[in-house]
């Protein structure tokens, strides 16, 4: 009876052993050695991913980390510099017609794939073909000006007239009217080049969905994809086959949690992570660790839902914006690491003296509101997605200066799909994000403030809309003369800064931490582009 | 046989009101893939082709009866997010999941029972005291703190453990490093079980202490530690079995966050994805999986309770 009565304690922890020690044996399957050889060279560089990847699919949209992942694994005609210009990559350089209509791409010869296949002219097509056909690219958008692009669409040929590759080493973009933005927009997010000997054959149709995308082991990148261990890391080896040499044997992209991953920095697990301006002080502090910086190309603001009252009162958005105190934020937030902008164009040379610097005025703001009839029974719902440190502090202090001048505001944390739908429904207020490249071409701000592009047709969340200002951007888009293309991307800016069609907050600071064996490191404002220069980097 | 049988009309229950409420759940499951606020936007056909992809654009109960049919033929379909299998999602998470909670609820066990009964054996004693006082911490302590102290202490400060992850990338696989790299994560899942352990024992083995039967056999003049061992133990050490089969589906919950820190492979981390992406398939198959290991569990321990006390008997 006795030996009875402690069996099933014990059965179930001799379960226990049995079931560990039968996976024992499998400890990390995934590890693999490292040739010693391999270490004296170049070594092993281990970067912090900032989010889970979802695939590697360059015609799919991406999240930050799949970006990372695939301006390793593959490789794009143009990116984006970390110096805000645009660079030649797969091509060695291209011109644009003086009508803006004729883009041609020289490529690099004798560019192999990482399997060794010929990389020519006919990639490029084939992706753009990809690129342009609008149930499987999220980017086809960007090419609707090409020629013959309707009748590719409506499946009447497989040919499109607009792309033509006259010789292996050339690619010609043809397009029906004149737009001198195509470079910006083929930089970014940056697109890579896929491999037609490899996907040639797939249907269209079925690539969104194709498993090569998880383990794209084939490419034009300064790297090879090797494996990626779901939730722990994805491992690349170092292509011989690149186009320019490269330092760095091998490359982890570790997934960690933020906090995790800055105690991993300091002890050396990590070679670099993105920051915040709470820990990058104390980073910077550590003996082997160096905090690098770059101003964000995009923008941190609140969107409102302009297009229904109260908001759609020029004067109330102004009040909102004299209402906030946005060097506070900087100074108390991001560490005094940023600067405040005041309209949304932000290229060179595109933002005019004599704008309204919206100081930091309770006392207009209140006189703003007095003249709007502010009700101050109203709620303002600042729906957001809570979890950026940065942001969700910045919220509480938007709250309190609000609350300074008799604006309520209650803080709602979403989810995304959920803000989606307050977006689509406009049953959201206010709404707190950040992100874009606004710091190369004007054109840029096309897609946050056209009337086209109201959300859920594009992003334009907060639904502006002003004809003016659509007219301004479709001119400059067709001519190539930069002088009166810059003269109508001040007016732009200046209708922006006067109708204050967003609440900037700031532009703040791109924060990188990285290890001191890290060389040839060059911070990108956006962080999602920021491996693009890893062929160069080098490890002591 | 009989609590088996009743398992599978419980189980369809399940699956039924599992689908009805994860597809009642705010949020579109393409906009979680294909954002058209992001700053690359999305055309309509995009999103409408993803739509069809995925089978979201069919009724709900078509849906529910194609994820059915499926079922029968052993495939839980496709993860929205990447496609792969998630069948093969859930089996290689299997391991990992089994190494962490099983070696946490084996820490909890041999720590826990023990320093319970010495804690009612020796009831308002200061050994007493101090173990309510420990346990109450460990209990109202939430798991990722203690998770970022031992990180805190026994990483960085101490330099004893790695920081994350199930083994050192790019090194062969051995044996020491494995347990490295588990005994943070472990401990301190099991760490928040021995808590409640440690608390039922003691209240368990106090019960027995009072019933007349050891009055019995003391009386007989047996000596104390037989009493104990012999008589008390076995009988109090009943309940905590059912507390262990409460707490194993438990540890899930506990294993979301452990994971998460610790960047551990396991399931937890797979169901904080799948929500947070709306990963229907994934969230369908992992209730599956959990919802039997629930229902075998609840069995399990009712079968164990016909060993461990023999007037038990299953009707």
């Amino acid at each position: 009876m006795k030996h009875q009565r402690v069996r099933p304690l014990a059965l179930l922890i001799s379960a226990i052993f049995l079931v560990s020690a039968c996976t024992q044996s499998t400890v990390s399957p995934s590890a693999t050695p490292v040739p010693s050889a391999q270490q004296a060279s170049g070594g092993t560089l281990t970067v912090h991913f900032p989010l889970k990847p979802k695939s590697f699919n360059p015609l799919g949209q991406p999240l930050s980390s799949d970006q990372m992942v695939m301006t390793l694994v593959y490789d794009a005609l143009v990116a984006l510099a970390p110096d805000d210009t645009y660079e030649s990559r797969l091509a060695s350089g291209y011109t644009v017609s003086p009508d803006a209509t004729t883009y041609t791409f020289r490529l690099r010869p004798n560019v192999k794939w990482s399997d060794g296949q010929p990389f020519t002219s006919k990639d490029v097509a084939f992706t753009f073909k990809l690129l342009m056909t609008p149930d499987v690219s999220a980017h086809a958008a960007k090419l609707t000006d090409v020629k013959g692009r309707a009748d590719f669409v409506a499946g009447k040929t497989t040919e499109v007239t607009g792309f033509r590759t006259p010789d292996t080493n050339t690619f010609v973009i043809e397009l029906e009217r004149p737009n001198s933005a195509l470079i910006s927009a083929l930089s970014w997010p940056f697109i890579g080049i896929l491999p037609e000997h490899v996907l040639g054959q797939v249907p269209p149709k079925s690539l969104a969905t194709h498993q090569f995308f998880l383990a794209p082991t084939v490419g034009l990148g300064p790297f090879k994809f090797v494996k990626w261990e779901t939730d722990q890391y994805i491992e690349l080896d170092r292509n011989p086959s690149y186009w320019r040499s490269v330092s760095i044997d091998k490359i982890f992209i570790r997934e960690m949690a933020a906090d995790v991953a800055n105690a991993a920095l300091e002890k050396g697990e990590l070679d670099i992570a993105i920051t915040n301006a709470q820990d990058a002080d104390r980073l910077d502090k550590l003996p082997k660790v160096t905090v690098d910086s770059a101003p964000n190309p995009g923008i941190n603001l609140i969107s409102l839902a302009n297009d229904k009252a109260p908001f759609n009162d020029v004067r109330v958005r102004q009040a909102l914006l004299y209402a906030i105190d946005r060097k506070g934020i900087i100074n108390t937030v991001h560490g005094g690491r940023g600067t405040i902008v005041n309209t949304h164009m932000r290229a060179p040379g595109t933002v005019p003296q004599g704008l309204e610097a919206y100081d930091y005025s309770p006392t207009k703001a209140k006189q703003l509101l007095a003249d709007a009839k502010w009700d101050p029974s109203y709620v303002i719902k600042m729906q957001w997605i809570k979890g950026v440190k940065d942001r969700d502090q910045t919220n509480e202090i938007v709250q309190a200066n609000l609350a300074a001048v008799g604006v309520k505001m209650e803080l709602q944390p979403y989810e995304r799909g959920p803000l989606l739908d307050a977006y689509r429904l406009r049953t959201f207020d206010a709404t707190a994000y950040g992100g874009g490249i606004y710091t190369i071409d004007g054109d840029s701000v096309t897609v946050p403030i056209a009337c086209a592009q109201a959300y859920p047709k594009g992003t334009n969340i907060t639904h502006y809309c002003n004809q003016r200002v659509d007219d301004l951007l479709a001119r400059a888009r067709s001519i190539s003369d930069e002088a009166e293309k810059k003269r109508l991307y001040q007016e732009v800016a200046k209708i922006s800064n006067t109708e204050v069609t967003n609440l900037w907050l700031n532009v703040a600071d791109t924060l990188y931490a990285r290890s001191d064996r890290l060389k040839g490191f060059k911070p990108y404002g956006d962080f999602t582009q920021f491996l693009l220069t890893a062929s160069s980097w080098t490890l002591q | 046989m009989r609590r088996i049988a009743l398992a599978v009309p419980v189980l369809f229950g399940i699956t039924v009101l599992t689908f009805v409420l994860v597809r009642m759940t705010p949020g579109d499951p393409v906009l979680y893939l294909v954002d058209p606020a992001a700053m690359s936007g999305a055309p309509e056909e995009y999103i409408a082709a993803r739509r069809s992809e995925l089978g979201l654009d069919k009724p709900t109960p078509v849906q529910y009866a194609v994820w059915i049919r499926e079922l029968g033929q052993g495939n839980l379909g496709y993860s929205f997010v990447n496609r792969r299998p998630v069948t093969k999602m859930i089996a290689e998470r299997v391991e990992p999941t089994v190494r962490l909670m099983g070696t946490a609820l084996l820490f909890a066990l041999l720590i826990g029972i023990p320093t319970g009964v010495v804690a009612a054996l020796r009831q308002y004693s200061l050994i007493d005291y101090v173990v309510a006082v420990l346990s109450l911490t460990v209990i109202s302590t939430p798991a990722f703190f203690l998770a970022l102290g031992a990180i805190y202490v026994f990483s960085l400060r101490l330099d004893l453990t790695p920081i994350g992850g199930m083994a050192t990338i790019g090194r062969p696989a051995d044996l020491v490093d494995a347990l490295r790299h588990l005994i943070l994560p472990a401990g301190i899942l099991g760490l928040s079980l021995t808590g409640p352990i440690v608390r039922y024992t003691r209240a368990s083995v106090l019960e027995v202490l009072s019933q007349e039967y050891l009055s019995t056999a003391r009386a007989k003049g047996l000596r104390e530690r037989v009493v104990i061992v012999r008589h008390a133990l076995p009988n109090a050490l009943i309940p905590i079995i059912s507390v262990v089969g409460v707490m194993i589906p438990l540890l899930f919950g506990g294993s979301v966050i452990v994971e998460q820190i610790f960047s551990w492979p396991g399931m937890g981390q797979l169901i904080l994805a799948a929500i947070g992406q709306r990963d229907y398939p994934v969230l369908m198959g992992i209730t599956m999986v959990v919802a039997i290991l629930v229902l075998a569990c609840s069995v399990l321990t009712d079968i164990a309770y016909t060993l461990v006390d023999p007037r038990i008997r299953l009707g």
